[in-house]
């Protein structure tokens, strides 16, 4: 298959998923109210359609996006394919700025939460590069990642021990749990900058990832300024991190999953993996988000509770090969 | 006297002598505490069993505060322990007041707030004459008939628009198909302080049903405890119904 054709498969699945987003949710719409809503945005159907199921659905296919793409950057920038923004420690530092902002007092200043993840996610993958940098075998920089992990959930378990009401209490955890529940557009827009840049970075990186595939040495006399591209890659990795985490909290394993579920169709090449994964990660997202709305729970479930029960024996499996061929 | 925790506090407060109060909860000052006024001064201690035994109290209350370990600890050194019990009605809440009145040593204070609780709720008997509400957080829960809340509703001549018993979640797509005639608020102050980031409350067209459909919002200080302050959001709902509404 080629990659054009893999994209435009992909972006039929989005489309569909996105389309059923919006006719499917936790109130059944009849035919006519359908009709209604889609004719007229200010009717109560057209409220559930454009005020209420679209802004949810635009969150989950662009966080779902961000995080796919994030995964694709750091298991090529990294070389190892259990890379991903979550078993890294990204979310999880992006998660405790999030918290640390909360229980601080600060959610009610404009950007302050958002702004936070997003500076808590930078610090977790210049850490990350650093070690990147000193130690080469893949699985250390996981277990570098399981410590990270450790360490931002043990500062969270800090902020929740002294959080001061369980207000507070709940609200940080809602963070944790991740959710697409109850966006706005207005959510969405304030993401948008960080994404951008996030994007652009990425893309900018892409071309150093295929010369990363033929190892350190090779990369470094290509001619392309590697340092420069490593750094864009992992800046654009945590900026698309952190504006996800901000938006919809602590989703796990899209990022691992997607890049995974795109690599057959999309060859070997790093660099043209992003998109597909992106675009996987978009689908897959959405079609978790579905699940959460339509099983049929009496508390809606978590958006991340949906995509760990998922993605953890997805890792496993993952794990599981690449073990084996770490070992020949 | 010693309090364990936010809600005991304003029983303590309310029923105590301020010379008595060896202690109250870290949280009494908070902006969601009713009595907060009352509470400036006063030793504000930690639930732990060597703060608690240090101040030597012979009676401590609580509504949930102290885990199970520290109450045994507490009763074997021979302080009474007093628990405020979950309570649906305003005969709960007067039993609530008459028990720790009497196990303070103080029923006649506790007859004076339970009168005062009563003149308040006369007065505002009826004020909405039968006008449909729904109560509403920013979490989204609303609730039934068998609670605390629903009382508050009828007792200011409201009928409860929620039908189903206890309290229940409502979601922004059922309050868009079918809204609400009138809303009551609840907690949205504390809301606003905390800033909840992703409650149903901060969405744009909650925000708008709210605008437009609010006849009252009650503070959280209010409605967080089984106690007078039920009855006081009821003389808060009251003062908002129009004069025509009143029988």
């Amino acid at each position: 298959m080629t990659t054009a054709r893999l994209n435009l498969l992909l972006l039929v699945a989005v489309a569909v998923v996105g389309a059923a987003g919006l006719l499917l949710g936790e109130t059944a719409l009849s035919g006519g109210q359908l009709a209604l809503g889609l004719a007229h945005p200010a009717s109560p159907p057209g409220e559930v359609l454009w005020a209420i199921r679209a802004p949810r659905t635009a969150a989950a296919l662009v966080v779902g996006a961000a995080l796919g793409l994030a995964g694709a950057v750091m298991q090529g920038l990294l070389r190892n394919p259990l890379a991903d923004p979550g078993v890294l420690g990204v979310s999880g530092g992006a998660g405790l700025g999030a918290a640390l902002a909360i229980s601080l007092g600060l959610a009610g200043l404009p950007g302050a939460i958002e702004g936070s993840a997003l500076a808590a996610a930078l610090v977790t993958g210049a850490a990350l590069t650093l070690l990147a940098a000193r130690f080469r075998e893949p699985e250390t920089l996981i277990l570098f990642g399981v410590a990270l992990s450790a360490f931002a959930g043990a500062l969270t378990s800090l902020v929740f021990n002294f959080s001061p009401s369980p207000v507070t209490l709940a609200e940080v955890f809602a963070w944790l749990l991740g959710s697409v529940a109850n966006r706005d557009w207005s959510d969405i827009a304030r993401e948008l900058p960080a994404l951008t840049v996030g994007v652009g970075l990425c893309a900018y990186a892409s071309r150093g990832l295929v010369m990363l595939t033929l190892g350190d040495e090779t990369a470094a006399l290509s001619g392309l300024p590697m340092t420069r591209l490593r750094a864009a890659a992992v800046a654009g990795a945590s900026l698309l991190t952190g504006a996800s985490v901000a938006m919809a909290g602590i989703v796990g394993f899209v990022g691992l999953a997607a890049p995974h579920l795109v690599r057959a169709g999309a060859g070997g090449d790093p660099g043209r993996v992003l998109l597909p994964s992106a675009l996987a990660g978009a689908a897959l997202l959405a079609a978790a988000d579905l699940a959460a709305r339509v099983i049929p729970t009496d508390l809606e479930l978590k958006l991340g509770v949906v995509t760990a029960l998922f993605g953890a024996p997805l890792f496993a499996l993952i794990a599981w090969r690449a073990a084996r061929s770490w070992r020949t | 006297m010693l309090s364990l925790d936010q809600c005991a506090d304003q029983y303590v407060l309310a029923l105590s002598a301020r010379a008595d109060i060896v202690g109250l909860s870290t949280r009494a000052d908070d902006a969601d505490s009713r009595l907060r006024a009352e509470a400036r001064g006063l030793p504000l201690r930690r639930v732990d069993l060597e703060t608690v035994l240090a101040v030597r109290p012979q009676v401590a209350v609580r509504y949930w505060g102290g885990e199970p370990r520290l109450l045994a600890a507490l009763e074997r050194r021979g302080v009474r322990v007093v628990t405020i019990a979950e309570a649906t009605d305003f005969d709960g809440v007067r039993a609530n007041v008459r028990q720790v009145a009497s196990r303070l040593g103080r029923p006649a204070e506790g007859e004076a707030v339970i009168a005062a609780m009563d003149a308040q709720l006369a007065a505002a008997a009826g004020a909405w004459g039968g006008a449909r509400a729904l109560y509403l957080t920013p979490g989204g829960v609303t609730a039934g008939p068998g609670t605390l809340v629903d009382a508050i509703l009828r007792a200011a001549g409201l009928v409860n628009a929620e039908p189903r018993p206890g309290y229940q979640t409502v979601s922004l797509e059922a309050l868009a198909l079918r809204p609400p005639q009138a809303v009551v608020l609840g907690f949205f102050d504390s809301f606003q302080l905390a800033g909840d980031s992703w409650s149903l409350g901060r969405h744009q067209m909650l925000k708008r049903l709210a605008h437009e459909r609010a006849i009252a919002s009650l503070p959280g200080a209010l409605l967080g405890c089984p106690d007078p302050g039920a009855a006081e959001a009821v003389g808060l709902l009251a003062a908002r119904a129009p004069r025509t509404a009143r029988p």
